[in-house]
């Protein structure tokens, strides 16, 4: 059961609580699943910057755009290893394991040979072990685009 | 916010479950029911995949699912 989860216009910590109902005993289960939304422009202080805030894999032609790189900056004042906590089938992550204190690594996301037809809209989620344990899920698209018109 | 869920119920997956004994009638397993994103933009959108295991001896239906 894939949950799909788009805050547009909530931010803060939520949580939401998805209910099955089936046949069996019991008849109703739950999931849970919780995030902490933040807006582009946050003054929050993260332990990392991304270069980009989601990883793109734009197509617009028959050549197959399949990797996409992307880079981790430790903005936290010590050295972090990142755990790569869920990646969807769809794609293969390369993610840095350890990144020194002050120190930028890149990580790269590949498409699995199953998606050479399908756009999808996923993400992945990791973890750095700062004091927080702060966890991070980034938005993976591919998707079929127009190509940019030169400007004049 | 916008959620919406697609469902997919896999076959008879025991060892997922990760339990050995067989529950009298339909049953479902969740072997995780718990994530968190973390830190989400606004705006954007993700996802996660939940396993559901029917571990029973009858044939598991889903009836519904509120997205919460």
């Amino acid at each position: 059961m894939e949950i799909v989860f788009n805050p547009v216009k909530l931010r803060g910590p939520l949580w939401r609580l998805p209910e099955i109902t089936t046949n069996g005993v019991p008849e109703k289960k739950q999931v849970k699943i919780s995030a902490y939304v933040y807006k582009a422009d946050t003054r929050l202080k993260f332990p990392i910057v991304m270069d980009h805030p989601r990883i793109d894999l734009p197509q617009y032609g028959e050549e197959i755009i399949d990797t996409a790189r992307f880079e981790i900056k430790n903005v936290s004042g010590r050295d972090l290893h990142i755990t790569l906590i869920e990646s969807p089938p769809e794609i293969s992550v390369e993610m840095p394991k350890f990144i020194k204190a002050g120190g930028t690594a890149s990580g790269m996301v590949r498409l699995e040979d199953s998606t050479r037809n399908i756009n999808f809209w996923k993400s992945i989620t990791f973890e750095v072990d700062d004091e927080k344990h702060s966890r991070f899920t980034i938005p993976v698209e591919k998707s079929q685009r127009l190509p940019e018109m030169p400007s004049r | 916010m916008k959620l919406s869920i697609s469902a997919l119920i896999l076959p008879l997956f025991f060892a997922l479950a990760g339990i050995g004994e067989c529950i009298e009638g339909p049953h479902l397993s969740l072997p995780d029911s718990v994530f968190d994103f973390g830190y989400v933009q606004q705006g954007a959108t993700v996802s996660h995949t939940f396993q559901l295991c029917s571990t029973g001896s009858d044939t598991l239906r889903i009836i519904r699912i509120r997205p919460g």
